[in-house]
This record gives C-alpha cells, structure tokens and sequence, in this order.
C-alpha cells in the first residue's frame, strides 16, 4: 500500500515538472493526436473506393483501431518511460533506484511524464466515441465489462513487449531501435484486422507476438464476427487472458535481468 | 602569400568547393551511422509490406481499379515508400538544432561561404547518401515489395528528370524546417509532425488519384505531392507525355516558389541569432 502511495507521489511531481513547458507541452499534445489518427485517415480515404477490406466495413475497422488506441493509451499513461530506460542505465542513475526501498520497476516509470501521452488518450477517446456511432453494438452490461478487461488486456499484450524490449538495456547501451521497431509493429500491424496478412502472419501475430489480441479478437468478439475469426470463438473471447499471461512472464524476467545489471561505474 | 590563396578564384562559383566538402563530410557522416538508416529502413519496408497486403485485401478479386491493375498499384506503393524514405533524413535538422541551441551556429554564419548554401549542401549530401542506400536495398525490398519495369523508355527518362526534381523540393521543405530552428526550442515535434503530414500528402500511403473530391484540390496545391507522387506515378505510367512534363513544371515551380520563401525566412531568422555564451 506504500508503495502506490509512494507511486503516485511520484507521478505528481513528474507531471508539475513537465507543466513547466507550456508551448512544448500543447505541441506534444497535438503530435499525439496527429500521429494516432494518420492512421485511420489512410482506411477512410481507401474504403472510399472500396467498401470493405477482409469483409469488415470502414465502421468496424474504426471500432478496430479505436479499440487499439485504447490499450495504447492505457498502457502508455503509467508505463511509457520504460521506453526510456536504456539512458538511465546509461548515465548511472540506475544505481539510485536499487538502492532506494520501492521497486526498481515502479521508479524506472515514474522517473519523468511525456506529455504527449495526453495526446495518444485524447485521440483514443475521440475515435472511440466516432467509431462506437459507425457500427451498431447494443452495449449491455456484459459488453462494457468485457470492453473494459478487452483494453486493460490489450495494454499489457503491448506492455509485454515494451517491457522484454526494457530489460534489453540491462545488456545494450542504446535499446531506442528496437523500441521504435516495437511501436511499428504494434501502430501497422495492430490496426487492420490481422487475416488480411496470411495464414502463417496470423498465426505468428497471435500466438508469438501478441498483436491480435489487442484489437482484432476483442473487437471481433464485440461486434459479433466470431464466426469468421481464425481462432474458436472461446479463445477470442479469452484474448484479454492471454496478454495478462504474456505481461506476468515478460515481467518476470525483467525482474530476472536487473540481476544482469552491471553499473557503469564512476 | 597565405597557403589557400593559390586555389582560391573570385566570381560566383568560388565557393562550390566548399560546398562540395560539405556534401562530402555530410555523405560521409551518413555512412558512419548508418546502423540509423538500416533501421530505419527496416521499418519502411515493413510499411511496405503491409501496405502491400493491405491493398491486396482491398483489390480482392478485382483485378482492376480506377483503372489501375493491382500489380502497377504494388509497384507504385513500394516505390514510393523506398523514395520517400530517401528525402526523409532528419538528421541534418536535429544537427542544426543542436548547433543553434548551443550557439556553435555562429561559426557557421561567420564563414565566407552563405549559410543557407551550407545547409542545402548539407541536405544535398545527406539525400545522395540515403539515395544509396534505398539502391543497396533493392534487393530486399524486390523480395518483401514489388519491383518492375518502368512503364516505357521515355517514362524512364522522365522519371529521372523527376526524381531529381523531386529531391529538390524535398530538400527545400527540410530546409523550411531546419530554419524553424530558430524560433523553437524543440525540434523533434515538428520534424516528427511534418514528417507524418508530408508523407501522407505526398501520396505514400494513397496515391493521389485516390483521394476523394476536397482532399484531392488540396494535396494538389501542396508541395508534398511533388516529392515522391510526381516521380513515381510517371515511372509506373500514371502521368504521360504532356500531363508528365505539366507535372515536372510544378516540381520546378515549387523549387522557386520554396527558394523564395527561404529568403524571407532567412533574412527574418538572422535577426534572431542569440550566441549564448562567450
């Protein structure tokens, strides 16, 4: 119970530190948006001509990419300076973190606030809230409740392998590639539903690097399409599950490399 | 007599050497990070494959749409993406900023040759550089995207014309941004934002010919579309003879038009110049 108090206290001070920047703040901002909805910009214009791509309507793939926003956001408002880490590995403030009584991890992810991430919230709700007007799902209590564990599971299907790609930089000095790599194939192939890329792509964004559990099988089992998904509709509907798995084993090992940690010395 | 004196001549073209130097040491630069440029590269070609499926999804089992095959969308798509990527180099930016920033621009300024020539050199340098690397790629991205022929001989010749052409309009939009340098005190935004807007304007995603009604008129009137749509839509065939060479007078129309507004730009910028520091 500490610890989150403590948590908290330090993501209070990282935002009132980041406030200080107004115009690069309201920048950030704006980039977030932009960035998120380049995105869906590209299937309004295409399914403008054609009507659906791998038999989903323009309505559904919003819904799709609305939803991936959604976990994006969610795992990106607490976790994002994970991404970040390699160059507190690199300039020995690491160190600090060991030595201090809360977890490494809880202050790797509080160490700063990218406003930008406000950004990537704003662009998720407001998509949300246009595609949810495209397609027509009565929402049910059940429905909200699965949404809701459809989100938190689909960032920790991200946060699993932002957080593999972290504990690189216990053994890297610079891990930035390999996080943008990351980014790209959650943002491009996270987007669109998935069968559109063959059977063997599919198969490998499900059950190597869980992709489509983050939007495409929620969103199939919420706008009834469970029928033609590649998997059976109960594994669909228990996609959430799957990226809470792959989260508590990516973060063990995290735990397990800090152990890897050599400090850079004076 | 001072040593550089032998080879130093007056008139207008005394400094192209160095500028030719500058292309060089930028050239050169690019090489020593090129771990950057694969990576970065990586990622363009995984654009280009999903563009790929993507479009394919979409075509279905049309073989044609707007009257352009699937195959010749394919090529388009994987063209565009690959050149796109090449006038693309951020670095140059980011290194003015930093020299801004820290007030070693005034170096810059006090040498004999101009300043914006140096930057243009600087981006010339850097855009040859990633040029051949996309060349070096060929053979990676033949496998993931789509290559082929151009769409006839003279299509070929105007191509090369345009690509050029096309480089030099991207050239000048970079330089636009490097000079927005000097008002703001970050940079990764804007280069980030722009890099995003252009490369949607400029038909990378999308061909032009794709874009609806309102969208359309304003792509066109923009300068985006001259980097990249105008090249490889007369490579593929989608603009000939006389709609072609119409086209290439744009890209010469937008060099002059962004060559003058760099003026404007510089002549305002230089009163902004604050050298922190002694």
């Amino acid at each position: 119970m500490n610890d989150l108090r403590l948590t908290l206290e330090l993501y209070r001070i990282a935002i009132r530190a980041e406030r200080q920047y107004r115009l690069n703040f309201l920048l950030m901002c704006v980039l977030g948006v932009v960035y998120q909805c380049s995105g869906i910009a590209f299937v309004w214009v295409m399914l403008r001509t054609f009507d659906t791509i791998a038999g989903w309507t323009f309505g559904e793939v919003a819904f799709l990419y609305a939803l991936r926003l959604l976990a994006h956001a969610a795992w990106a408002v607490p976790f994002h300076q994970l991404e970040f880490m390699d160059g507190t590995i690199r300039e020995g403030r690491f160190d600090r973190y060991l030595v201090r009584p809360l977890n490494p991890f809880l202050q790797v992810i509080t160490t700063r606030f990218q406003m930008n991430v406000i950004g990537d919230v704003l662009a998720a709700v407001v998509m949300f809230v246009l595609a949810v007007n495209l397609v027509s799902i009565d929402f049910s209590p059940v429905h909200i409740l699965y949404l809701i564990f459809a989100v938190i599971g689909g960032a920790l299907a991200e946060g699993a392998a932002k957080v593999c790609v972290s504990s690189l930089s216990f053994r890297f000095v610079q891990t930035w590639a390999a996080s943008r790599l990351a980014d790209s194939i959650y943002l491009m192939f996270g987007s669109y539903p998935t069968s559109i890329f063959g059977p063997a792509m599919t198969w490998a964004l499900t059950w190597v690097v869980p992709v489509a559990v983050v939007a495409y099988l929620p969103a199939g089992v919420l706008l009834g399409r469970t029928g033609d998904l590649h998997v059976p509709g109960a594994v669909a509907i228990a996609a959430p599950l799957v990226g809470l798995c792959w989260f508590l084993v990516a973060y063990r090992w995290w735990r397990n490399q800090v152990r890897g940690y050599q400090s850079v010395g004076a | 007599m001072p040593v550089g004196a032998a080879t130093r001549q007056d008139g207008p073209w005394r400094n192209v050497p160095a500028y030719a130097q500058i292309i060089r040491s930028r050239m050169k630069t690019a090489l020593t990070y090129r771990q950057n440029a694969v990576f970065t590269l990586g990622i363009v070609i995984v654009q280009i494959f999903i563009l790929s499926r993507v479009w394919t999804a979409l075509y279905g089992d049309a073989g044609t749409v707007n009257g352009i095959p699937l195959s010749e969308m394919l090529l388009y798509l994987t063209l565009a993406n690959l050149q796109g990527w090449a006038v693309q180099d951020a670095t140059v930016c980011s290194y003015l900023w930093e020299r801004i920033r820290e007030g070693r621009i005034a170096f810059d300024l006090l040498r004999p040759a101009g300043f914006i020539p140096q930057v243009i050199a600087q981006l010339v340098g850097s855009a040859l550089m990633m040029t051949t690397f996309a060349v070096v790629a060929l053979p990676v991205v033949a496998i993931i995207g789509t290559l082929g022929a151009p769409a006839s001989p003279a299509a070929f010749g105007l191509w090369l014309v345009s690509l050029l052409c096309g480089i030099g309009v991207a050239v000048m939009l970079n330089l636009m941004i490097c000079l927005s340098a000097f008002w703001t005190t970050e940079i990764n935004g804007t280069m980030m934002l722009f890099s995003l807007i252009s490369q949607f304007f400029a038909g990378v995603f999308v061909p032009l010919s794709y874009f609806p009604g309102l969208l359309r008129t304003v792509a066109e009137h923009l300068p985006f579309q001259a980097t990249t749509y105008t090249p490889v839509a007369i490579y593929v065939g989608h603009l000939e003879g006389a709609d072609a060479i119409r086209a290439i007078g744009v890209q010469l129309v937008w060099i002059a038009v962004l060559a003058l507004v760099a003026r404007l730009v510089w002549s305002r910028a230089q009163h902004r110049v604050v050298v922190q520091g002694g």
